[in-house]
């Protein structure tokens, strides 16, 4: 079978003894991760009929699954990776936080944030059209952490509420179905040491695979952001080598809006989210059409995958059904705001002609590959996609003073601030 | 393409240290180099003289990130917490030379693997298989310690099935009589079978002994017998793999592999229709891997254990031997396909994979990429529709003759 089903996750220290990796209860297969101290440098997914692996089996298979990532960073073995140096004196840092009515998942994530070392120097709540007056007592209920209510509806517009209410010079977005590593934050600040910088992206690592649909997301569908290799994008990222003329800049790639950080001085550059994407909204992707401005602003975007988050993903297949079609919906759009700024006919190519030849491709090879999950997901792809074709005309009516000065020709030059709310 | 006429220069580059440049001499047409770090093998380099500035081989260049990925892997696992050495049950090992004909070349083979036993103490069985004189007889009687067993029944699976039978080990390596081994191997064996008691098979790396002739470069530049110079472990399933673990290809070569004797006696032996020596001269390395896979038990393929394989020198040779693998691989699936029922939906996949596989490989070498040329290419193709054709069976009928004639 070439299928992976349900994992059980092992966090693996290469200084510790792992033991025998075998799979709890009930799942199929086993997600080891392998780290040298805070730092994940390998993964391997062990299907069942690899398993049991024994105990002295590990060093080997953990010596390989890490070696292509501290190979990547020119060293031979993982104490001479550099570690990135705090800037003095720390700019002041401000986490926000966007929600709709899930306190429970809220609660653990403040109270990683609250656990954070180095600390954020303030915490914002943004309470996304609340149906309910439970985010406003989860917040209550935490110190130091301030509430911020946002009425309109969508990602975009409680991230923006955020910034407007954040003070400090960098702010860092996750996502309530979140908690952070103790370490989040030092990559992060650590990463704007350079001027240049403009975002700094982390790992996304799953909370758990023990759901068919997590495990799906994560496995089959590759997760929210995996690389265990730092990167560095500029505005070459856009351009031909790393992007053919055919195709849209791979901006998605860069991070994921769960473990994203900003450089206060970016919005006024080159303005904040796009309220017609992100959940809520067209769906998803105002994150990486963030960065896609960034990048053609000349602004860099850092991805360090020692600041860390883990995601807890859809557990029903009802829920990653509905995911992957916002997913699709708002990438398409987003693809459309980006051949607004840029004209970049790669962003069409994609929208329009790649991504139908894409789906036929996956329809074609699930028989292969034997993955029946992913061809029953495909007509909620597929939708999604035909609705990313036209989810912009319903939001360019709600929100036109905004569109008309994103969609001028950027000209790589920083695009005008827009109005501000 | 390249004129590969004349031979490539075989070097061994110890990497850490300062290496030296390595120059060509005026008859070099390149260079192969072995790579190794602190002694453990990290790569394979090969180059044209053409890509060599001045005919000067500079070592740091040849550092990829493959490479370095070989290096750290070497330096970490020997650091990994819950590493080799306690507690663990070494296995005894056997190691028996299947050989036809090739008093030389087992002479060559004992001479490097002898000494090994210093260090890791091991039995030696060499089968002359169907021997013309007694020349292999008066090699190993020349030895001491190497145990002779002649088997009448001409074949390689015979020889192998013999080797199971009188071996007295609980691990029984195979070696072709074609290689030398690597002062490492025998050390690395049983470190691999002691780390992974859960494995019926162990493979390891197959590095050219020389690269003399335009069939041996060719060889080498087409992939040879590499399986990487990362440890891997392989199980009965493997995830995306739609064809695993049909795919034998990947799992390591029968030049140098070691089975869990109790196990494979457990499962028949070896399938002397297959390895028969012409008309089917294949397929029983394939096949052992397979089944051993079936039942449950991991392959593990190490490339510190390594042997030097001395490939076909004439290129008709190699020519005749791509038809062999197309012809073993198929047979083998024609075989399996009988055989293992529950598996149909992977033997199937296999086969539609490698035609598709083979016309790509056609069709990028008539646009000037890959090594191997199209003639070679067709030949495994010619043998791969054989396969399929029947010949499974007919060698299975000849088998059964064979064993009746000679009992």
């Amino acid at each position: 079978m070439s299928g992976v089903g349900t994992a059980t996750i092992r966090h693996i220290d290469l200084d510790a003894p792992a033991g025998i990796l075998t799979p709890e209860c009930g799942a199929d297969g086993v997600l080891a991760i392998f780290w040298w101290h805070d730092l994940p440098l390998g993964r391997r997914l062990f299907t069942s009929g690899e398993l049991p692996v024994p105990a002295a089996a590990v060093p080997a298979l953990a010596a390989a699954a890490c070696a292509p990532a501290i190979a990547a960073r020119g060293v031979l073995a993982p104490e001479q990776i550099p570690v990135s140096a705090m800037p003095k004196p720390a700019p002041r840092v401000s986490v926000v936080v966007c929600t709709r009515d899930r306190p429970v998942e809220l609660a653990r994530c403040l109270d990683s944030l609250l656990a954070c070392d180095p600390a954020p120097d303030e915490i914002i709540v943004v309470d996304n059209d609340p149906k309910r007056n439970s985010t406003r007592q989860t917040v209550e209920a935490k110190p130091f952490v301030h509430y911020v209510a946002e009425p309109r509806p969508g990602l975009s517009s409680a991230r923006n509420a955020g910034i407007a209410a954040a003070s400090g010079e960098i702010v860092a977005f996750t996502d309530d179905d979140v908690t952070v590593a103790p370490g989040w934050l030092g990559p992060i600040v650590a990463g704007f040491a350079d001027p240049a910088v403009g975002a700094v992206t982390g790992l996304v690592l799953p909370a758990s695979l023990d759901t068919l649909a997590a495990a799906a997301f994560e496995l089959t569908y590759g997760g929210l952001a995996g690389g265990l290799v730092p990167a560095r994008y500029d505005a070459s990222f856009l351009l031909s080598p790393a992007t053919p003329a055919t195709d849209a800049p791979a901006v998605w790639r860069i991070g994921a809006g769960a473990n994203l950080a900003l450089r206060r001085a970016v919005f006024g550059a080159v303005g904040t989210f796009d309220e017609r994407l992100g959940a809520g909204a067209a769906g998803c992707s105002e994150d990486s059409e963030m960065l896609h401005r960034l990048l053609m602003a000349g602004w860099v975007c850092a991805y360090d995958p020692a600041a860390i988050v883990y995601h807890r993903h859809r557990n029903t297949i009802s829920a990653l059904r509905s995911q992957l079609r916002a997913y699709m919906r708002g990438h398409v759009a987003a693809l459309l705001v980006q051949f607004g700024q840029s004209r970049a006919v790669g962003n069409l190519i994609r929208a329009f002609v790649a991504l139908p030849i894409w789906f036929a491709l996956v329809f074609l090879g699930s028989f292969w590959r034997r993955t029946p999950l992913r061809r029953a997901m495909l007509p909620w792809e597929v939708l999604g996609m035909a609705e990313g074709w036209v989810v912009l005309l319903r939001h360019r009516r709600r929100n036109v003073s905004a569109d008309r000065t994103t969609l001028r020709p950027a000209k790589m030059s920083p695009v005008t601030q827009r109005s501000s709310r | 393409m390249r004129d590969l006429g004349a031979p490539w220069r075989r070097v061994e580059i110890e990497l850490s240290g300062n290496p030296a440049p390595v120059d060509l001499a005026p008859g070099d047409g390149g260079v192969a180099a072995i790579l190794r770090h602190q002694g453990a093998f990290v790569g394979l380099a090969l180059r044209a003289r053409d890509k060599l500035p001045g005919g000067r081989l500079e070592p740091q260049s040849l550092i990829d990130q493959d490479v370095r990925a070989a290096m750290v892997a070497d330096g970490l696992r020997a650091r990994v917490a819950g590493g080799s050495g306690e507690g663990q049950r070494t296995r005894s090992l056997s190691v028996a030379i299947c050989t036809k004909d090739g008093a030389a070349r087992v002479a060559r083979l004992l001479d490097t693997l002898l000494p090994l036993r210093g260090e890791t103490p091991f039995e030696v069985l060499v089968i002359d298989n169907g021997p013309s004189d007694d020349s292999t007889q008066k090699v190993v009687e020349g030895r001491t310690g190497v145990r002779y067993f002649l088997e009448p029944l001409v074949g390689l699976d015979f020889a192998r099935n013999r080797a199971v039978r009188e071996a007295t080990g609980e691990v029984l390596a195979f070696l072709d009589d074609d290689v030398t081994v690597d002062v490492g191997w025998a050390r690395s064996m049983v470190r691999t079978w002691a780390d992974n008691p859960d494995a019926g098979i162990v493979t390891g790396l197959v590095l050219p002994l020389e690269t003399e002739t335009e069939a041996q470069i060719l060889f080498e530049l087409g992939g040879g017998f590499r399986r990487g110079f990362l440890p891997l472990r392989f199980g009965q399933t493997a995830p995306w793999d739609a064809i695993h673990p049909c795919g034998a290809g990947k799992f390591g070569a029968g030049a140098n592999m070691s089975v869990d004797l109790a196990l494979v006696r457990s499962i028949g032996g070896f399938d002397e229709a297959l390895d028969t020596g012409r008309p089917l001269p294949g397929g029983g390395d394939l096949d052992i891997f397979y089944r051993t896979l079936r039942t449950g038990r991991m392959l593990v393929y190490e490339p510190q254990a390594a042997v030097f394989h001395e490939h076909r020198r004439a290129t008709s040779a190699l020519s005749r031997q791509y038809g062999t693998w197309g012809l073993g691989l198929m047979a083998f699936i024609a075989k399996i396909w009988r055989s293992d029922r529950a598996m149909r939906p992977a033997q199937g996949r296999l086969v539609i994979w490698w035609f598709v596989w083979m016309l790509r490989r056609l069709l990028a070498r008539t646009l000037g990429r890959g090594a191997i040329p199209v003639g070679m290419i067709g030949r495994e193709l010619i043998g791969g529709i054989g396969g399929l054709l029947g010949e499974y069976g007919r060698s299975e009928r000849r088998s059964e003759q064979l064993r009746k004639d000679t009992a």
